[in-house]
């Protein structure tokens, strides 16, 4: 498995982007100490012009790389969050409803449909300001928005194995039908889930992203998306501050598709060969 | 052979359980939100107890919660959507008067972004593992993990505030009214930066799916029977391959519905457009539950229409859809 992902050139390109990113997000305090948001130098400093603000300052004089760095684990830490959460309970809907069958997995579907029809930002839109900004309710938010990928996925598999003979030789063992769904049939209905969280994690990236580019994120974090939105009000002066940190969001979640795809190979490759 | 029209009942029949779903959903959901529409109302003029109480049972707020639902879900059936707080409108009419322009910047995107997508799929998949394929290939990986958001500010930036060949914003020219054709091209101006900014992001979608099924389509017998045939390669790439390879692309067409209406939210603020998004965005803000219970509505109608008609047209496409 691991020499498969090895093998495919943009699982580990991808890998090779995100791991100096996570490593950014766990070491950002070492890296950078201190509060991000502290005035430090002078304003509008521009890239490069200063070592000791490499990516410059922003209009209150804060550096963007300190910024940036803190900004990078708020946004893995949301989107690795939501992405468990959505997978967590996609995984759980999809197992029961298509496991269960008849009227049950009627009524999860009819569940899951609606909440593909509901535009999945509005809807965080909604939950956000319900709850008010702060991590918990993104998290919150981008999981109830996401989770219907991964349970449509799951029943799919769950149907076409609980046919098979070993579901029949649980049974005559005398093991109850979800012990038999969640213990035995869903191991075996995991792997294209695997393949769905590099896009769930993604897809969070750019929610949160949105989100508090909108200024519904945690007030008390820096996040990429806010920066973005604070570059907005010098975008004519200080372009810079906006790019930086959108570049930094393309790259992470090129890095995360990356993994997919790689992820992807390798269990294709496997599959092939079994 | 089922005809069209009892595919399409049988989907507004599923359509039915789905909004009301939806609606009850959508009202436990923003019940939790703190306050109601009176402090809404309120919170810029401030009022003693006795108006507070008096609104509450003016707008029926005194009533028990599952009273509200029902008539709310009752007053929905007359296509009642309640009134907005912060409009001191019906939410339908606000609702109405915005959903037009998101329409425009939706189907300005999508055409964009699915005929330029799917060429530039043909010219990736057309010779698969070539300069011209890598090349595409990495550029759509790099735009579809950009945020539209993003994108629309760096083409500000460019496009009007360097280069001033767009407006920075806005769905027309203010203060001057235009007529007929000079009208349509001004707005058209208006749309060429909002609409790039939510298209780019799908182009890339579309391009990698009809890439991925025109590498598949190389595959296949029928192909080989069109070679052996002698068919010239354009003819084979486009009559052949490329159109079995649109089929997939059209499905993700309505799939991607949901998700375009929730970028233009986005768009539409960085854009100063307004659209049905950016009220969302007001709704938000000024805490009018009755309108954003409106739009999620709206939304979701929005959505299940786009799917029906791309459906039909799927069927239309591909007619073993309607056998079985």
């Amino acid at each position: 498995m691991w020499r498969r992902f090895v093998s495919s050139r943009e699982g580990m390109v991808g890998l090779c982007l995100l791991l100096p990113i996570i490593l950014a997000a766990l070491l950002a305090p070492l890296l950078s100490p201190g509060d991000p948001q502290a005035m430090v130098g002078p304003a509008l400093l521009k890239p490069f012009a200063d070592a000791a603000f490499p990516l410059g300052t922003d209009r209150l004089g804060r550096s963007v790389l300190a910024a940036l760095l803190h900004g990078a684990s708020a946004s893995l830490i949301v989107a690795a969050a939501a992405a468990t959460g959505a997978l967590g309970l996609g995984t759980v809907i999809g197992t029961v409803a298509g496991f269960a069958g008849g009227r049950t997995d009627e009524a999860l579907m009819r569940l899951t449909e609606a909440f593909q029809a509901v535009p999945g930002f509005i809807l965080a839109l909604a939950l956000v300001s319900v709850l008010g900004p702060s991590l918990g309710s993104v998290v919150l938010a981008i999981t109830l928005s996401s989770w219907t990928g991964p349970a449509r996925v799951v029943r799919a598999e769950i149907l076409s194995l609980r046919g098979r003979d070993f579901v029949d030789a649980y049974r005559v063992l005398g093991m109850r039908p979800m012990q038999i769904a969640f213990r035995q049939v869903l191991p075996n209905a995991l792997p294209p889930v695997i393949t769905l969280a590099a896009v769930v994690v993604a897809a969070a990236i750019l929610v949160e992203a949105a989100l508090s580019f909108l200024g519904l994120g945690d007030p008390n974090r820096i996040t990429w998306g806010r920066m973005i939105a604070e570059g907005r009000a010098v975008l004519r002066t200080a372009p810079f501050l906006s790019a930086i940190p959108g570049i930094a969001i393309i790259v992470t979640v090129l890095a995360v598709n990356l993994v997919g795809e790689g992820i992807n190979e390798a269990l294709a490759g496997k599959r092939v060969a079994a | 052979m089922i005809p069209v029209w009892r595919i399409v009942g049988r989907r507004l029949g599923n359509a039915v359980p789905v909004l009301l779903i939806v609606a009850i959903g959508s009202y436990c959901l923003l019940e939790l939100a703190p306050g109601d529409a009176v402090d809404a109302y309120l919170s810029g003029s401030g009022g003693d107890a006795g108006l507070v109480a008096q609104l509450r049972q003016q707008w029926g707020l005194d009533r028990s919660f599952a009273t509200r639902l029902t008539s709310y879900l009752l007053s929905l059936l007359t296509l009642d959507f309640g009134w907005s707080v912060a409009f001191s409108r019906p939410v339908r009419e606000v609702v109405l008067d915005r959903m037009g322009n998101t329409l425009l910047l939706m189907s300005a995107a999508v055409a964009l972004s699915f005929s330029l997508g799917t060429l530039l799929g043909v010219a990736a998949g057309s010779r698969p593992q070539s300069w011209r394929d890598r090349l595409l290939s990495w550029l759509s990986l790099a735009l579809y993990a950009a945020p539209g958001f993003w994108l629309g500010l760096m083409m500000i930036v460019a496009f009007a505030v360097k280069l001033s060949w767009f407006p920075l914003g806005g769905i027309a020219t203010i203060g001057e009214p235009r007529a007929g054709l000079e009208h349509v091209l001004d707005v058209a101006w208006h749309l060429v930066l909002p609409a790039s900014a939510l298209g780019l992001v799908y182009l890339a979608l579309y391009l990698r799916l009809m890439r991925a099924g025109m590498v598949e389509a190389w595959r296949s017998d029928y192909v080989r029977t069109a070679r052996a045939k002698g068919l010239t390669r354009q003819r084979i790439v486009w009559r052949h391959v490329a159109r079995n390879a649109l089929l997939p692309v059209i499905t993700m067409l309505g799939l991607q519905a949901a998700a375009m209406l929730g970028g233009s939210v986005v768009v539409e603020s960085v854009f100063a457009i307004p659209g049905l998004g950016r009220l969302a965005f007001e709704a938000v803000t000024q805490r009018d539950v009755p309108l954003l219970l409106g739009i999620v509505l709206a939304g979701t109608v929005l959505v299940i229409v786009i799917n029906l008609l791309v459906d039909m047209a799927y069927a239309k496409l591909d007619p073993r859809v309607l056998v079985s």
